[in-house]
């Protein structure tokens, strides 16, 4: 009878198996089956895995070649592309100055990259002013700019406030004494911004009909011959108008990520000592 | 098969060989054929009864230590479709491949289905897996095109076990 009925038998205790497995799922028993099947099924298992990982490993690889070899070409094209683009623009420079000369305009003032690490920013003085790497013996002079390349453009920072022989104090956009000559990239209109001493700036100046409006880029007017025009400041986050007063006022969110600055760049007035 | 214990020995631990190295070439998200339940249904489908319900007993519970199934789910699914599948041997013919197909769409039909109504009852309504319709449908014809390959690959398989103990290898 045993032998006649030893598939239906087998298949019962399997059955029982499995179900007061997953009845006791969370019984130490189980967990311990679990782990012996585990123990006998891994000399096979980690084997196969570890070498399907080295095998996927050399694949990706692979892939990571073509990959490779496709931006190389990209690339290539692209620093082709910049090639013309830098022989246009060198055209265009001599255009702009035969011009400057033939209309009798003051040129504009160029700079020289010096690139510095920001030494230390004082607790209390957070939105206020930052030590910076290089000096009197680099050249830097008071009220030379300061920007930083954040987020893939050109940001506003501040401008050197004081020089020591090695080091320099930069005085930061948001320190309540800048007052930087601004305009809206959309609108064009011009006005001044002031640091608050917080993480936020004042647009003022702008008349009660202006047209700018909340997420307009500010960039430098380059007014007042102190900082460079088209340097991005922020964008417009609020506007503010009082009825008796005749002026707008635009709250802006700087562009500058101050918590995340570790270099900066001292624009030098080519020309200078 | 006269030494049928070795035998089911060895084509556990190749079958058990090819689904890992199966699982681990593709990404845990890359949807896979179920080798070890086409092997079930085709050994049961030949009727097999024991070896049938036993390897799927014991691949079933491998795959259970090593996936995401409760322990048991799997041991005791496989271990029912070779089980069921032995049964009815005698009333299909399954070098067909239309015989090979019915099989594959039902046995994953009800091994996708089992498995949804055991974590129903067995596992918490907050860590239940959800069978997608994509998922579903996937299944269905990953494992009917991967299903004429495990019948034959069984069958030679088998051939090459029988010729290996009578002392004269044949190959194809």
């Amino acid at each position: 009878l045993f032998q006649r009925h030893i598939a239906t038998i087998l298949f019962g205790i399997y059955s029982l198996f499995c179900l007061g497995s997953l009845s006791w799922s969370a019984d130490a028993v189980v967990r311990v089956l679990k782990a012996s099947f585990y123990y006998i099924l891994s000399p096979v298992s980690v084997p196969v895995m570890t070498e399907t990982d080295t095998w996927r490993g050399f694949t990706e690889g692979v892939v990571r070649l073509i990959q490779l070899d496709q931006e190389y070409l990209r690339l290539q094209a692209a620093w082709q592309k910049d090639r013309i683009d830098e022989k246009r623009v060198r055209e265009l420079e001599t255009e702009n100055q035969r011009l400057t000369t033939l209309l009798d305009l003051p040129p504009q003032p160029r700079h020289k990259n010096l690139v510095c690490r920001v030494l230390s920013r004082d607790a209390n003085d957070w939105f206020h002013s930052l030590l910076i790497s290089r000096g009197r013996a680099d050249g830097v002079e008071i009220s030379d700019p300061v920007v930083a390349f954040q987020d893939g453009q050109e940001v506003l920072v501040g401008r050197v406030a004081e020089v020591f022989e090695k080091t320099s104090r930069v005085i930061l956009v948001t320190d309540p004494l800048s007052a930087v000559s601004v305009r809206s990239v959309r609108t064009k209109e011009q006005g001044a911004v002031e640091g608050q001493g917080t993480e936020r700036l004042i647009m003022n100046y702008l008349f009660s009909d202006s047209a700018i409006a909340v997420g307009d880029a500010v960039v430098t007017a380059g007014l007042g011959d102190v900082f460079p025009p088209g340097i991005v400041i922020g964008t417009v986050e609020g506007l503010q108008s009082e009825s008796r007063e005749s002026f707008k006022r635009a709250v802006l969110k700087p562009a500058l990520h101050i918590n995340r600055i570790q270099e900066v760049v001292v624009l030098r007035r080519q020309g200078a000592a | 098969v006269r030494h049928g214990a070795i035998f089911g020995f060895v084509t556990f631990f190749l079958g058990w060989l090819l689904q890992t190295s199966m699982l681990s070439v593709t990404s845990a998200s890359t949807p896979t054929p179920h080798w070890l339940l086409l092997f079930v249904l085709a050994l049961g489908a030949g009727g097999r009864l024991n070896l049938a319900q036993s390897l799927g007993f014991f691949w079933g519970m491998s795959l259970d230590v090593y996936g995401v199934t409760l322990f048991g789910t799997q041991g005791w699914l496989l271990a029912l479709a070779g089980h069921i599948t032995a049964r009815v041997s005698r009333q299909i013919n399954a070098e067909k491949l239309v015989t090979q197909e019915a099989l594959s769409l039902a046995g994953t039909f009800f091994f996708v289905l089992g498995a949804a109504v055991v974590e129903h009852i067995f596992r918490s309504p907050a860590r239940q897996s959800v069978v997608t319709p994509t998922g579903f449908l996937l299944a269905l014809a990953l494992n009917a095109l991967a299903a004429p390959v495990a019948f034959w690959l069984m069958a030679w398989w088998e051939r090459f076990w029988i010729a290996l103990e009578s002392g004269r290898l044949k190959y194809g």
